[in-house]
């Protein structure tokens, strides 16, 4: 087994344990679930929870995670998951009792409005092969709650920002939640 | 004349010749090279010489760390603590002088990555117990762990390396996401070391393995290991074959001399590589020549890694570059491994052009302005509607095909007026006439870049022909040198030949760019004197090299060297006629040069 398969199952027992047990500081952080995907160790799926006090508050996202081959030293690729319009219509038509709603748009400064890839410094140059996946996921929620206008990957969602009018960019955020939510699907 | 006095003449003929203020600079700097091989021209024209040294990467890593020692003596904070500061401040010593006299020293090093203490720790390299897990590779202990001095962060000594080896900067942050710690060289020294025990040990440890192999019969397994080995290795060695003989097609440019620098860089780089430290000095040293792009530029020949370290100028005249550059100066430099670059613009040798007529030159040979000239000179446009009509035959009563205006193909007027009279009576109208001379200077200017262009053209056609076929000589010639064991120096004269001939080519091909831009007077007549002597110089050279076959090349040095010789005179003069017509602007440029 390579070190990079050692460390990731050593992570991924690690947030299970952790996510099994209710009174665990991992609930705390946003992250609902985090798991590896049925063909190996190197694609995970994630979903997290938007911050408090934040217009994201209580809405759920899903999260895509790539691995590298020589993780840790290369930070995973993360992206959220999204879908146009068309999907999204089709999910919602489907009801499944039981199952999570999650939101298929992400309406951020920081995040790519078509493709959910994120823009964060420490999933880029400042990557240090000590965080994990955990605590990468912990810093996109963080992310969520403290936007940066100033390198957007959505510009339109930046311009709300930059002009001040919070009100906009939550009734904006909020609009897309009840839009774009549908039963959470296992297609990727 | 006895060999002493010989020498004593020209020494005193050194010391008239040379300021004492040059005699000084020389002593203190050695081997300071000049874009110009003589103070003035024969006809006393300055050359306000721009003074550079050809340096490689190691000797910019000795001056660094020079520098580091310096501000050290200053600062006292040790070596490593310096090191560090510098890299912070991008080696601007003034702020960091600044910074360190103003600012509170424990938060100045807080900022800039530094423990309180200063010391560096020795014996970094630990054996963690059993409780250990590394937190990157989650391999448990007992296991080689290193951290820094000054924090808690420790992890197994392979992914430390591969830590280090991965980042692209001096800069190296603890692996710990929380801790704000740089390593020091003083520390990277201990991580090194063991990182290059473990390779000698696994290395030691394959042989042994080996010789122990060698010791009984193979099992079938090791046979095959050693069979699939042996034929990756030869198919390697046929790829690399295949390889070279595309290159002899393409850049075979000084075939032996350039296999020899790229053998060279390759062993450097892997012995670079191999130590972790000198790995992390050379990053350094790029970092510090490109954030002081104004002293040092990297060869851009392809794969060499020879820096040139500018050294001002030998005349108070000159302050910068640009300025050189400005008064037409074409600073040529020369780095260690031969290669020949404008200072300047880091295009390839083109003197006599100018950098500007370089630009010029390159983007008039891409862009299209050419197709419209030609548009110009060999049609007319529509006085109607301007849509260009090129005549291909009938008579003057024209009718656009877009427009339908119908007019007369010589004055460009209304065909109603050429009714009754089909003599053009409106001959000397004044639109026709600027109409036509607009057409007369087009045309001109036309004819006289394709007839440049025609030049540039033969001559780098030629320049790739002779590279190629002077490629394949040499390796008969090195055959025969060793056939008929004379020493390299005795077949030197080849290499130095083919060289010159080279460069005058190269020369001649710019001298042609830059034709194109000068007004006709009588200088530039002379200056196509000098070029036409030039390019006889050169046509027979490499008529020699023609008719010479391989077996009588030693036989026929002298002619080889008297050719070259010749060449060689006749190309610096060249060169100095150019620039003297350049600097003193006895010649005029076209207008839009400038």
């Amino acid at each position: 087994m390579s070190s990079t398969e050692k460390r990731l199952l050593k992570e991924y027992r690690a947030v299970k344990k952790e996510l099994t047990e209710k009174r665990s500081p991992i609930h705390d952080t946003g992250i609902v679930d985090l798991h590896p995907l049925e063909d190996g160790l190197f694609r995970w799926s994630a979903v997290i929870r938007g911050p408090d006090q934040s217009p994201f508050e209580d809405a759920l996202w899903k999260l895509e995670i790539d691995i590298p081959t020589n993780y840790p030293l290369d930070p995973p690729k993360i992206k959220f998951v999204v879908f146009g319009e068309e999907k999204i219509r089709q999910l919602q038509r489907k009801t499944s009792s039981g199952a999570r709603k999650v939101c298929y748009k992400m309406p951020h400064p920081n995040v790519n409005f078509k493709t959910g890839e994120i823009c964060l410094d420490i999933l880029q140059q400042k990557w240090s092969p000590a965080w994990t996946l955990q605590s990468a996921l912990v810093a996109i929620v963080v992310l969520l709650a403290n936007p940066e206008p100033l390198s957007p990957l959505n510009i339109d969602m930046a311009n709300l920002l930059k002009c001040d009018d919070t009100t906009a960019y939550k009734d904006l955020v909020h609009y897309y939640i009840a839009k774009y939510s549908a039963y959470e699907s296992n297609d990727v | 004349m006895s060999a002493s006095e010989f020498e004593y003449e020209s020494e005193e003929e050194y010391a008239s010749s040379v300021s004492f203020d040059e005699l000084e600079a020389l002593s203190l700097t050695d081997s300071v090279h000049y874009t110009h091989k003589n103070r003035q021209t024969a006809n006393g024209l300055s050359t306000h010489r721009m003074r550079y040294k050809p340096v490689e990467a190691d000797e910019i890593e000795a001056q660094l760390k020079a520098h580091i020692g310096d501000v050290d003596s200053i600062l006292q904070i040790g070596e490593d603590d310096c090191a560090v500061l510098m890299l912070k401040y991008e080696w601007n010593e003034q702020k960091l002088l600044e910074d360190f006299t103003t600012k509170e020293p424990g938060n100045l090093r807080r900022e800039c990555g530094l423990a309180t203490d200063t010391a560096v720790v020795s014996g970094l390299v630990e054996t963690a117990g059993p409780e250990f897990m590394c937190a990157i590779c989650c391999t448990e202990g007992p296991i080689e762990t290193f951290g820094l001095s000054w924090c808690d962060h420790r992890y197994c000594v392979d992914c430390y390396v591969r830590y280090v080896r991965g980042s692209q900067t001096g800069l190296v942050k603890c692996p710990d996401t929380a801790c704000h710690l740089y390593v020091r060289p003083g520390e990277l020294a201990q991580l090194s070391a063991i990182d290059e025990q473990r390779a000698l040990q696994k290395e030691e440890q394959e042989s042994r393995a080996q010789r122990q192999n060698l010791g009984g019969p193979l099992t079938s397994e090791q046979i095959m290991a050693k069979y699939q080995k042996l034929a990756s290795e030869s198919s390697d060695e046929e790829a690399a074959e295949s390889g070279d003989g595309e290159e002899s097609a393409d850049d075979a440019l000084f075939n032996f001399h350039e296999r020899h620098i790229r053998q060279q860089r390759l062993e450097k780089q892997e012995r670079r590589n191999k130590v972790l430290l000198s790995r992390y000095w050379y990053a350094v040293v790029l970092q510090y020549t490109k954030k002081h792009a104004r002293m040092f530029r990297n060869c851009p020949a392809v794969d060499c890694e020879c820096f040139i370290e500018y050294r001002g100028f030998d005349s108070d005249v000159m302050s910068s570059v640009e300025e050189y550059v400005a008064h037409k100066y074409i600073p040529i430099v020369q780095c260690a491994n031969g290669h020949r670059f404008c200072f300047a613009c880091m295009s390839e040798d083109h003197a006599p052009a100018t950098c500007a007529v370089v630009r010029k030159w390159i983007q008039t040979c891409e862009d299209e302005t050419e197709t419209s000239h030609w548009i110009t000179a060999n049609t007319k446009d529509c006085p109607k509607c301007s849509s260009p009509i090129e005549k291909n035959g009938g008579c003057n009563h024209m009718t656009c095909g877009e427009c339908h205006y119908q007019f007369c193909w010589i004055c460009l007027g209304d065909w109603s007026r050429h009714k009754n009279n089909f003599v053009c009576t409106s001959f000397d109208d004044e639109e026709a006439k600027k109409e036509r001379e607009k057409q007369e200077t087009s045309r001109v200017s036309l004819k006289k870049y394709l007839f440049y262009f025609d030049l540039f053209e033969i001559h780098r056609v030629s320049l790739k022909k002779d590279t190629e076929f002077l490629a394949k000589l040499e390796y008969k010639v090195q055959e025969i040198q060793q056939r008929a064991k004379v020493s390299w120096i005795e077949a030197h004269f080849y290499r130095e030949s083919i060289d010159t001939l080279l460069r005058c080519r190269i020369t001649l091909m710019w001298s042609y760019a830059l034709m194109f831009y000068l007004e006709s007077s009588k200088e530039k007549g002379m200056l196509e004197k000098t070029q036409s002597n030039l390019s006889n110089h050169v046509e027979a050279l490499s008529k020699l090299f023609e008719i010479t076959p391989t077996e009588n090349v030693m036989k026929k040095k002298e002619m080889f060297l008297t050719k070259a010789n010749a060449l060689k005179t006749s190309h610096e003069k060249c060169i100095e006629i150019f620039m003297e017509s350049l600097v003193l602007n006895r010649i005029k440029f076209v207008s839009d040069i400038e």
